[in-house]
């Protein structure tokens, strides 16, 4: 029995009645031969149609299998990545932060340390001033408002020691 | 007793006027003198201020109380008038090298003193507006404190609080004091004094109900408007047209002067150590007292007289340049 009849009878349905002059036919007839290069033939079509397409359009429509542990793995590698950039990008934000408020407490704490100074030196360089200029026609200082200075309601000592080191 | 004592202070610290210190500012710069001896001990006073502040609002005058146991320390805020003042005590101690410190608030008493006095009346005028020329209320006083004679102490006496922080107050050193050298007595060394005194022209009392307070020096002086000068010596003075026209006797000085009698009367002996002495007398009449002075003294006498003061001495020592 050939190939082709042992397929049909096997695919013949259980139940049907029997066709005698549909199984003489099928027993009578002979299938041509198959050219040997009929095998060449198809495998040679077929690539032809695979590798008709261009690259661009495999690695748009094209699609890999991957296994799904390896796809489950990469998945959590790709979120553990990203929480660890978006940590990162928070604590850069609160690092600035502080530095801005840095600059904030030197920018209030330099006009006073400034006004200190320059009460100081203008102290200094009137005192220099009247060297410099000698006995010239006395003239009124001056005045600093104490307006707001009221006598102290307790009289204390404070002892330099050495009294070199005392302003 | 006590008060005769702060009395005596505040006389010695503010009514000895000289000629040349005519305003607050001047007598501070007189009165002011940063060294001050007391037991032995020469302490040198200055200024300090911390803060938003600087020492150049304040007057500051110092004095030794005539018992020489303790310094004054006025100080006066020349923004507002008001003015504190203490009492420093110096004490030496068995260990040469260590001294007892000790701070008393001056007594409410002085107050009272200083508003008959020019220099009250001087106040008066400067800030007419205050409602008190009283002193600040007496502050708490520290417990004394033993001192290495090296350290410097510092007492705060204005502040004013908030973010605007600042104080002024007395820096006070302390060093022994060196022997002055002897040196030749002269009679420049004789003070006439005029303690508690009144002038009495031709019979009248001029310088007004209260007595014009001490005087004491080589050459007092008391300005009589439309007159001059008058500048009073126990001897001549050569290049001076100083006259020997008066008299000191007990409590008195008297002299007559182009038809006037001029009578200047003290509570206390004019020479320490009594006698019956002639007196030159000096009429400068270029002579015109500062303008505030003047009020103050009218504000004293009720408009009827004078200016006192104590003449500075260097310039009649010796002949002035233009007469020589």
């Amino acid at each position: 029995m050939k190939k082709d009849d042992r397929l049909n009878l096997e695919n013949r349905q259980p139940g049907l009645p029997e066709d005698g002059e549909l199984n003489r036919l099928l027993a009578s007839w002979q299938t041509p031969e198959t050219p040997g290069e009929l095998d060449q033939r198809a495998l040679a079509s077929y690539r032809r149609h695979f590798n008709r397409g261009r690259l661009w359009r495999r690695w748009l429509a094209g699609s890999i299998r991957i296994p799904v542990p390896i796809a489950a793995g990469a998945v959590l590698l790709l979120c553990a990545t990203s929480f660890l950039v978006a940590r990162d990008a928070t604590s850069f934000s609160i690092t600035r932060k502080s530095v801005n408020v840095v600059t904030k407490i030197v920018e209030v704490q330099v006009p006073v340390i400034q006004e200190k100074i320059v009460t100081r030196v203008v102290y200094k360089n009137t005192s220099a001033q009247k060297a410099k200029e000698g006995p010239t026609p006395i003239s009124t200082p001056p005045r600093i408002d104490l307006a707001d200075f009221r006598p102290v309601s307790e009289i204390k000592i404070i002892v330099s020691h050495g009294g070199n080191d005392a302003k | 007793m006590r008060n005769k004592m702060y009395l005596l202070l505040a006389a010695l610290l503010l009514c000895s006027i000289q000629l040349q210190a005519q305003t607050l500012e001047e007598l501070a710069k007189q009165k002011g003198k940063p060294e001050q001896r007391m037991n032995g001990i020469v302490a040198t006073f200055s200024s300090f201020a911390e803060g938003r502040a600087t020492a150049e609002g304040i007057l500051r005058f110092n004095g030794v109380s005539d018992d020489k146991q303790a310094i004054g320390s006025f100080l006066i805020n020349l923004s507002t008038g008001m003015y504190i003042g203490y009492l420093l005590y110096i004490e030496r101690l068995p260990d040469p090298a260590k001294l007892k410190i000790t701070i008393k608030p001056m007594p409410e008493e002085t107050g009272d003193g200083l508003r008959e006095t020019a220099f009250g009346k001087l106040l008066e005028l400067k800030w007419p507006n205050r409602p008190s020329y009283n002193p600040a209320p007496p502050a708490s006083s520290p417990e004394p404190i033993v001192i290495n004679m090296t350290d410097v102490i510092k007492i705060p006496l204005w502040v004013k609080a908030g973010t605007e922080w600042g104080v002024v107050g007395d820096q006070i050193r302390f060093a022994i004091d060196r022997p002055k050298p002897a040196r030749e007595f002269t009679l420049d060394d004789v003070a006439l004094k005029l303690t508690g005194s009144r002038l009495i022209i031709n019979g009248e009392v001029r310088s007004g109900e209260r007595e014009i307070n001490d005087i004491e020096g080589a050459l007092p002086s008391f300005y009589v408007p439309g007159k001059g000068l008058f500048i009073i010596s126990i001897r001549p003075r050569e290049g001076h047209n100083f006259q020997k026209i008066g008299v000191a006797e007990g409590n008195k000085i008297s002299f007559s002067y182009g038809g006037d009698k001029y009578e200047w009367v003290g509570r206390d002996p004019v020479i320490a150590f009594g006698g019956k002495w002639d007196i030159w007398v000096l009429l400068e009449t270029d002579y015109q007292p500062n303008p505030d002075l003047a009020e103050a003294y009218k504000l004293l006498s009720k408009g009827n007289c004078c200016v006192f003061a104590d003449t500075g001495l260097d310039y009649y020592k010796k002949p002035p340049p233009s007469k020589k």
